[in-house]
C-alpha cells in the first residue's frame, strides 16, 4: 500500500509517501495527465453482464490474490501503515495532498466502477449494470448499498441523487487533479429514479471509464448528497459507503479507519481496520518496520530493500513491480529544436542502461512514452530497443551536426527541488549531453510551484526540463503532451505537430479497443519519427516490503489494491 | 521595575509592526513564488486560478491586502489557512501544547543536567567527575542534535530491532506514561546541546565565584559546604545561567522544526515548515509574528529576573 505522492515529496524533500496511502513517485508528470480517457463502456459487474456496444469490453469480476489453499482468512487484524506527511485536511476535494487520499481516504467511499491497469477492463463496483446505447450517453443502475451509520446520514440507502451530487461536486473541484473530462466531456448527470443514473457527455471519449476520468478513485467517489452539497462536513467526519469507516485523526495525522460492517459485499473487507502513523523520515520508517510498528515499508532503493530482506530473512517479503513513472527529458520543441534530428540525437545520446544502473541500481528498463506495464498499449521491447531505448552516440552526433544545432552556447536543464532523484537524473542527462553531443548545460533546480506553473505550463525554459511522470493507471494519460493545446494552454515544449495532435484526438474518439490501441501505438512510433520533444528514458522497479503476516494483497493492479478489501493480517 | 517593564513593553508594538511589514511584503515580492500554483493542476483553467486567487485574497493590490490583514488581526481574526481552509488560530492552538511540552522537557533536562554537573564539576575541579563532565560538554556541543536524533532512531533498530516511538501523540492528561514514553527520548537528545552549554557556563561561573572572598568568609564562618555552594555560590552564578536559559528557549523553539520533522511530531515546528514550503501566507505571517512576540517577552522576563536574583540590580 504505498505509492509516493508528489506534493508530499516536495513538502518534505525526501521521499514521498510511503507507507500507506500514497501515490508513487510521481511528480511533475502531473503534467502529463491530460487527455484522459479510457476504454470500455458497458461491462459486467461482479454479477451479471451488460450491453456492450462497439468499442466496449465486458468486465469480469476480480478475485483477490489467492491465499494458501485451505487457509483461514483472519478478520480481526489491524493493518499498521506509514503516513509520510500530515494532511492539510481530509476533504476529498481539497487536493493538495490528494495523492495520499488514494489509499487513505478513498476506501471510505464507494465507486461506481474501477478499471484495473492490468486488464484495462472495467469492473463494476457500486454499479449493478452499465448500459451505453450510444457514445454520448450511458446509464448506471446501482446496487443496493447503504452509507455508514453516522449522523446526519445515519445509514440511509445510496441513491441516484447521491451519485448525481457527487459527480457534480467533483466537476466543480478545482484543487484536485481532475482531468479535463470533468469539465470538457461530462455534460450532465440525471437521477432517473432512485437507482438509475443517466450520464450525458458533450463529446465522445473512449477513456471515459478510466481511472483518470470518471473512474478516478478520488473524483469518482460517491458521497452522500448532503456532504457533496455542503462540503464542510468532508473536512470533519467523512461518511461514505465504502469498505472502511473513518474513526479518528490528529491534526491531519495518525488516521484510524475501521471496517464498514454494512458494506454492500458481505464478508468484505477482511481487515478490521487501518491504523496510520505519521513517520516522515525514511530512516525512522525502516526502523519502525524492523520494530514491527508498521506492517509494510517502501524502501528508498534496492540497497535498502536488500538490507531489510537480509536483516529479517523469510519473515518479510518484497512486492515488486515495474514502476509506471517514466523519467522524461523534455527539450524545447520550437525554433532550431523543431528539427526532428535534434530530438532524435538527444534521445540517442542518452544511455538508458546507465540510467537504470545509476538510478535503479540495475533494476528497471527502457521505456517508450507509454510505460511497459501497459502491455496492450506500450511499444514492444524490440520497438523500444530500436527507437527510444537505443543509445548510439555516433549516430546521435551525426544527426545533431546535420541539423546545424548551435552547440556553442549554454542551455538550461531545469529540474524540481528538493529531491535527490531529480537532481541525480538531471546530472546524468547533463553528463550524457556533454559527453556525446557536446551540448553544454547548466543545472537549474526549481521549487515545484515555480517549475510547474512557469517552466512547464508556461513553457519558460531555455533548453531542457526533466522529470518523472506520475504513475497513472491507464495509458491515455501518458500521451497528452503531444497535443497542440494541453489543458487550455499551449504545448509545453512550444511544439506543434498537427498529425500527432490529430491522432491524440482520434484515438480519444475511437471506442473500439483494438483500433484505439493501434492508434496509440502509431502515435508513439510517429513521435519517434517526427522527433517529438518528449523523450521517455526509463522506468524503475519499485515496491514495498511486507511482514509475512500481511496476506491477501492485490498486486499489479494499480490503485485497485486500495479498493479490493482482500488484505488481512495473519499473526498466527 | 514595573515602569521598566512597561517601558520595555512599549517597544512591543513597534517590533510587531516592523516584523509584520517585513514578513507580509517579503512574501508578496514580485520575485516570490505564487501560492496559487500549489493549488492548481494541469487542468486548472486560468479562470479557476483566478477564483483561487480571489479566495485567498491575493487578487487585490498588496497595500490593500496589508491594510485588510492588519484590520483583521486587530479584530482577532487571523484569517484562514490556504492549505486547509480552516481558521489559523485553532490550527495553531491544537499544535502548541505538543511543541511546548517538548520544549519544557528539553529545557528541564538541559537545566537539570547542565547545572548539576556544572556545579559538581566546579566543586570537584580536576577530579574524574570534572573530566567526564567536560568531555560530555565538548561532545554535546560538537555533535548536531539532528544527527543524534537520527542515531537514536537508527542504531537501536540495527542492534535490537527496536524503534523509539515516532509519530504518535497522546496527551499527557490522557495517558502520562505513554506521553512521556513518546516525548522523553527525543526531548533528551534535543536538550543535550543545551545541557552541555549550560554545564560549561555553570562550571566556569562557579569556579570564579567559588574563589570570591565572601565564599571563603562563609566557609570560615563554618557554614556547611553544600549550603555555601548552593545558597551563596550558585545563586551568585545564576545571572549568566538565566541569560543562557532565555536564549536556549529561543534556540529550542526554532530548533523544534528539525526535531519535529525527524520524529514526525505534528507540532508548531512541523506546521511552520509545511506552511513555508506550501506558501501558506496567513500561517507564515502569524507564526513569524508569534515567534517575535515570544522572543521579546522572553527576553524581558530574563531581564526582569536579574532583579529577583540579584537585589543589587535596580531598574529605576
Amino acid at each position: 500500500m504505498e505509492r509516493t505522492n508528489y506534493w508530499t515529496r516536495r513538502i518534505r524533500r525526501r521521499t514521498l509517501l510511503t507507507g500507506s496511502a500514497t501515490a508513487s513517485a510521481g511528480l511533475a508528470g502531473w503534467a502529463l495527465a491530460g487527455c484522459g480517457d479510457d476504454d470500455d463502456n458497458g461491462g459486467t459487474g461482479g454479477n451479471g453482464s451488460t450491453e456492450t456496444p462497439g468499442g466496449v469490453r465486458p468486465g469480469t469480476a476480480t478475485a483477490p490474490t489467492p491465499t494458501v489453499a485451505g487457509e483461514q482468512i483472519k478478520r480481526d487484524g489491524i493493518f499498521n501503515l506509514r503516513q509520510s506527511a500530515p494532511f492539510a485536511n481530509i476533504s476529498i476535494y481539497n487536493g493538495l495532498d490528494s495523492g495520499l487520499y488514494f489509499g487513505l481516504i478513498t476506501p471510505i467511499y464507494d465507486h461506481l466502477w474501477y478499471t484495473p491497469l492490468d486488464t484495462g477492463i472495467r469492473e463494476n463496483f457500486l454499479a449493478e449494470n452499465i448500459e451505453q446505447p450510444d457514445p454520448l450517453h450511458f446509464t448506471v443502475t446501482l446496487k443496493e448499498a447503504v452509507f455508514q451509520d453516522k449522523p446526519p446520514i445515519s445509514g440511509r440507502k445510496v441513491t441516484a441523487n447521491d451519485v448525481k451530487a457527487s459527480f457534480e461536486a467533483a466537476s466543480q473541484a478545482t484543487k484536485i487533479s481532475n482531468s479535463s473530462w470533468w469539465t470538457q466531456v461530462l455534460d450532465k448527470v440525471d437521477a432517473v429514479d432512485e437507482r438509475t443514473v443517466a450520464f450525458t457527455l458533450k463529446a465522445v471519449d473512449a477513456w471515459t471509464f478510466s481511472t483518470t476520468n470518471a473512474g478516478s478513485p478520488l473524483a469518482g467517489s460517491i458521497l452522500p448528497e448532503e456532504h457533496a452539497k455542503d462540503q464542510g462536513q468532508l473536512e470533519k467526519d467523512p461518511i461514505g459507503s465504502g469498505l472502511f469507516e473513518f474513526v479518528s485523526q490528529e491534526n491531519g495525522t495518525n488516521f484510524a479507519l475501521k471496517r464498514n460492517e454494512t458494506y454492500r459485499e458481505k464478508g468484505r473487507p477482511n481487515l478490521a481496520g487501518y491504523q496510520y502513523k505519521l513517520i516522515q523520515e525514511q530512516a525512522a520508517a525502516l526502523a519502525a518496520f524492523s520494530a514491527k510498528e508498521i506492517d509494510s515499508v517502501v524502501p528508498g532503493n534496492k540497497l535498502e530493500r536488500d538490507q531489510l530482506t537480509q536483516q529479517h530473512g523469510d519473515a518479510v517479503f518484497p512486492d515488486l513491480e515495474l514502476n509506471r513513472a517514466v523519467w522524461m527529458v523534455q527539450p524545447r520543441g520550437d525554433g532550431e529544436w523543431a528539427d526532428p534530428r535534434v530530438s532524435q540525437a538527444i534521445s540517442l545520446a542518452l544511455n538508458k542502461d546507465e540510467m537504470v544502473e545509476l538510478m535503479g541500481f540495475g533494476e528497471g528498463q527502457a521505456s517508450g512514452p507509454v510505460p511497459p506495464t501497459f502491455a496492450s498499449h506500450a511499444l514492444t521491447e524490440a520497438e523500444i530497443a530500436e527507437t527510444f531505448g537505443r543509445h548510439d552516440p555516433v549516430e546521435a552526433k551525426a544527426l545533431l551536426d546535420a541539423s546545424g544545432f548551435d552547440t556553442t552556447r549554454e542551455y538550461q536543464i531545469k529540474f524540481i527541488t528538493p529531491g535527490d532523484s531529480y537532481a541525480q537524473f538531471a546530472q546524468i542527462v547533463q553528463s550524457h549531453l556533454d559527453k556525446h553531443l557536446g551540448i553544454k548545460t547548466k543545472l537549474v533546480g526549481e521549487d515545484f510551484g515555480k517549475w510547474l506553473a512557469q517552466s512547464l505550463y508556461g513553457s519558460d525554459y531555455d533548453g531542457f526540463i526533466v522529470y518523472p511522470t506520475l504513475e497513472y493507471d491507464d495509458p491515455s494519460s501518458y500521451i497528452g503532451a503531444y497535443q497542440l493545446e494541453i489543458g487550455g494552454r499551449p504545448n509545453w515544449a512550444g511544439w506543434e505537430n498537427e498529425a500527432l495532435n490529430d491522432i491524440v484526438v482520434r484515438q480519444k474518439a475511437t471506442l473500439d479497443d483494438t483500433e484505439r490501441a493501434k492508434l496509440v501505438h502509431d502515435l508513439q512510433r510517429q513521435a519517434w519519427e517526427v522527433g517529438a520533444p518528449f523523450i521517455p528514458t526509463f522506468v524503475r522497479v519499485s515496491g514495498s516490503v511486507y511482514w509475512k503476516h500481511v496476506k491477501g494483497l492485490v498486486t499489479g493492479r494499480g490503485s485497485y489494491r486500495y479498493l479490493a478489501g482482500s488484505t488481512y493480517i495473519d499473526k498466527g | 521595575m514595573r515602569q521598566y517593564a512597561l517601558r520595555r513593553m512599549l517597544y512591543l508594538p513597534l517590533i510587531i509592526a516592523v516584523v509584520s511589514c517585513l514578513t507580509f511584503f517579503t512574501l508578496r515580492l514580485p520575485v516570490s513564488r505564487d501560492p496559487v500554483a500549489y493549488h492548481s493542476t494541469q487542468s486548472t483553467t486560468v479562470e479557476q486560478q483566478e477564483a483561487i486567487r480571489k479566495e485567498f485574497g491575493l487578487d487585490k493590490p498588496v497595500l490593500q491586502q496589508f491594510v485588510t490583514w492588519l484590520g483583521e488581526v486587530a479584530r482577532g481574526d487571523l484569517g484562514k489557512t490556504f492549505r486547509s481552509n480552516q481558521p489559523v488560530w485553532p490550527e495553531v492552538q491544537r499544535r502548541l501544547p505538543i511543541t511546548f511540552e517538548i520544549l519544557a522537557l528539553a529545557l528541564t533536562f538541559s537545566t537539570l543536567i547542565g547545572v548539576t554537573f556544572g556545579v559538581l564539576s566546579a566543586v570537584k575541579q580536576n577530579s574524574l567527575i570534572d573530566y567526564c563532565a567536560r568531555f560530555f560538554a565538548v561532545f554535546g556541543q560538537s555533535i548536531p542534535e539532528f544527527f543524534l536524533l537520527v542515531l537514536l532512531i537508527v542504531l537501536p533498530s540495527i542492534w535490537w530491532n527496536y524503534s523509539p516511538p515516532v509519530g504518535g501523540h497522546v496527551s499527557i492528561f490522557e495517558d502520562p506514561w505513554e506521553n512521556l514514553r513518546l516525548y522523553v527520548p527525543p526531548a533528551v537528545v534535543l536538550g543535550l546541546g543545551g545541557a552541555a552549554a549550560m554545564m560549561r557556563l555553570t562550571r566556569s561561573t562557579m569556579l570564579e565565584v567559588l574563589r570570591q572572598d565572601y565564599v571563603r568568609t562563609a566557609r570560615a564562618k563554618g557554614i556547611a559546604g553544600h549550603r555555601v555552594v548552593l545558597a551563596h555560590a550558585l545563586r551568585n552564578s545564576l545571572i549568566p545561567i538565566v541569560t543562557l536559559l532565555g536564549s536556549q528557549v529561543t534556540v529550542l523553539f526554532f530548533g523544534s522544526v528539525i526535531f519535529e520533522l525527524i520524529f514526525s511530531i505534528n507540532g508548531i515546528g512541523q506546521f511552520f515548515f509545511v506552511s513555508v514550503t506550501t506558501l501558506d501566507f496567513p500561517v507564515i505571517q502569524f507564526l513569524v509574528l508569534y515567534s517575535a512576540i515570544v522572543v521579546v517577552v522572553l527576553h524581558l522576563l530574563v531581564d526582569l529576573s536579574y532583579a529577583v536574583i540579584d537585589p543589587r540590580v535596580r531598574y529605576n
